[in-house]
């Protein structure tokens, strides 16, 4: 998969496309608007990353610029203002979504997959780990053919986890994902604890394996026996 | 006290004054200018007198005598010299019926060998009658002169003043917040003029002032940030790294935790001065009913996880006319606060009335010695949860001042309740 990162801020790109490429995307970065527009004129790409405030000019321009030419390249906005105008006139003009920094790599990453799986098959694709099938868009798990009955926010875990395979994930991380940002506390650490522990319960019934561990103090990590 | 009304105070004081000076001065003036003249009709009388006195053989017949005043003749020893002297004294006139001041003449005179005293009085007008003259004409001059004056002043009031009360009355209205500032009005006079200039100058300067300090606030929140991003994703990126210790993984968890904290904590801030600088003004009607219930619908897991009951009782459906993002703000602060600091096996009592929202919610009785009244102050925070910003309330109670509504809490021992009037 061919990733885009257009932001100014060299450590933060480094630590994206570091994430992202451990995943086996191919990542490149451009750091200035002239670089962008460069890159999305020569190159194909499932989905680009673009900050709004660029050296040279405004993101939104490169995004209208992409839309001209490639209409299937997947766009997440990534911005340190979280201003609703910007919102809509990047939905307007043709974004997929819109993070606003500081965000975490394990919800950034879940997006981009949910960009891709949307614009690349119509959505009629499944995510798989091991023995575990989701369709996200059907709302169904299968273990090893099997229905898996999961409640919204159980679904919600598993589909994360597993955009997120092998990575630790914080609880912070989670909550965010699961309420948005004005949800926190040690209320929804526990409901995440007592909710993982029925998932794993469930997937473990339907002769699944045992993937999420705790990662004590921390958070939790979906990986293989 | 009106400006005009100070002012007319000081020139009634000193009309008053000057009237009771000039009453009294017109009276002196009078009163020696009619002296001197009836001293000179005395002295032309004397003279006729003595004169008739002389020629004539019989006393008797001076009673014909061409004298205009009253006469009186008194023989006194012959040795003694009356020299002229003139004195106002009070006789009783007949024809009035009463005693009246008179002018009189008094010298001694020898005729017929004997000598006599002889006065001649005149009657003068009333002293009286004189002051109340003066006094007519000094009041009469005095009224006239305060009523003009209040014709005057109320004149002054409307034409020249207006402008005056036109700055007043913008200076009034003026909100710093609202983009559109009417400059004030050139006028003639130059003292408003100037000040009109010095209101302009200013009101200019605090709009600058204004405008920088939101750019400035608004771009050190961004700026903020940047770096806040760069924190988390290093960390993030850390805790992946398999060959850490448990301990490292636990630090760096601390490190990427914080720099969470303070996100929300710059975000909170933020919205904080976007509510000052008045940046939500675009108002939508909201069904409260409507929209708390599906705020409940959102916490509902987190609801369910702590067992906590809610009871609903709605017995009105107020419309607020409101911004989104803030009623957005405002209720799920308030209902985020309920389940937060709720108990186990808890409950949750919502109430809307015509005017009137209540959350009521169990939980931990206030510590000792607080009252609950800083409750929405910033950072005010209870001791048992570390994660919230502590700004929450304080965002719950600025939305409640931007839009009037009135906001109480109350606690009785393990309930605690919120009301907000509306």
């Amino acid at each position: 998969m061919n990733i885009l990162l257009i932001e100014d801020e060299i450590d933060l790109a480094d630590s994206v496309i570091n994430y992202l490429s451990k995943d086996g995307y191919h990542c490149e970065w451009a750091n200035d608007f002239e670089l962008g527009i460069e890159k999305i004129h020569l190159y194909s790409y499932d989905c680009i990353l673009v900050d709004l405030t660029l050296p040279g000019g405004n993101g939104l321009d490169i995004i209208a610029e992409l839309k001209k030419i490639k209409n299937n390249t997947g766009v997440i906005i990534v911005s340190a203002k979280n201003a609703i105008d910007d919102r809509i006139k990047g939905l307007e003009i043709g974004s997929d979504d819109y993070l606003t920094k500081p965000f975490d790599l394990a919800e950034l990453n879940a997006r981009i997959k949910a960009v891709v799986r949307r614009r690349s098959f119509d959505g009629q694709n499944y995510v798989e780990f091991e023995e575990i099938v989701i369709s996200p868009y059907e709302h169904w798990v299968k273990v090893k053919d099997e229905n898996l009955n999961l409640t919204k926010k159980e679904f919600d875990l598993l589909l994360y986890f597993i955009s997120n395979p092998n990575r630790v994930i914080t609880k912070e991380s989670i909550a965010e994902h699961l309420w948005g940002d004005h949800m926190d506390g040690a209320d929804c650490f526990d409901f995440i604890y007592a909710h993982l522990k029925n998932l794993r319960k469930k997937i473990v019934e339907k002769g699944g394996g045992d993937y999420i561990k705790t990662i004590y103090g921390v958070g939790y990590k979906l990986i293989k026996e | 006290m009106k400006l005009l009304a100070l002012t007319n105070r000081f020139y009634f004081a000193s009309i008053i004054v000057i009237v009771i000076i000039a009453g009294f001065v017109s009276y002196l003036i009078f009163k020696t200018s009619i002296n001197r003249q009836f001293n000179e009709k005395l002295l032309a009388e004397r003279e006729q007198l003595i004169f008739e006195l002389h020629s004539q053989d019989n006393i008797q017949d001076a009673y014909y005598l061409n004298v205009g005043g009253k006469v009186t003749l008194e023989p006194i020893n012959n040795s003694v010299y009356v020299p002229l002297s003139w004195s106002d004294t009070l006789l009783y006139d007949a024809y009035q019926k009463k005693k009246l001041t008179f002018r009189q003449i008094k010298f001694s005179d020898i005729f017929d060998n004997r000598n006599y005293l002889i006065t001649i009085s005149k009657s003068l007008l009333s002293t009286d009658e004189m002051i109340k003259g003066i006094g007519e004409v000094m009041l009469l001059l005095m009224f006239s002169l305060i009523i003009s004056l209040i014709l005057l002043s109320n004149r002054i009031n409307k034409t020249i003043w207006q402008p005056f009360y036109d700055s007043l009355s913008f200076l009034k209205t003026y909100d710093l917040t609202k983009p559109n500032s009417p400059k004030f009005d050139s006028t003639r006079i130059d003292e408003f003029r100037k000040l009109n200039e010095v209101i302009n100058a200013m009101i200019e300067k605090s709009i600058n002032d204004y405008e920088s300090l939101k750019e400035f606030s608004e771009n050190a929140s961004h700026e903020i940030q940047t770096p806040l991003s760069i924190i988390k994703t290093k960390a993030e990126l850390l805790m992946q790294d398999e060959t850490l210790r448990e301990e490292q993984i636990n630090g760096i968890n601390t490190i990427y935790a914080a720099a969470n904290r303070l996100s929300r904590l710059n975000h909170d801030l933020a919205f904080l001065t976007k509510i000052d600088n008045n940046q939500f003004n675009e108002l939508k009607t909201i069904n409260l009913n409507e929209f708390l219930n599906n705020k409940l619908e959102e916490f509902e897991d987190l609801i369910d996880h702590k067992n906590i009951a809610i009871t609903k009782s709605f017995i009105a459906e107020p419309r607020l006319r409101i911004n989104d993002s803030l009623i957005h703000v405002l209720i799920t602060n308030l209902l985020n606060n309920a389940i937060k600091h709720n108990v186990e096996n808890g409950t949750i009592n919502l109430k809307i009335k015509k005017n009137e929202l209540v959350i009521e919610n169990t939980g931990n009785p206030l510590q000792k010695g607080d009252s609950g009244n800083d409750l929405f102050k910033r950072f005010r925070k209870s001791t048992t949860s570390k994660e919230s910003s502590g700004l929450g309330l304080a965002l719950v109670k600025k939305i409640c001042d931007l839009y009037d509504y009135k906001i109480v809490y109350s606690v009785n021992k393990r309930k605690h309740k919120i009301v907000i009037v509306f």
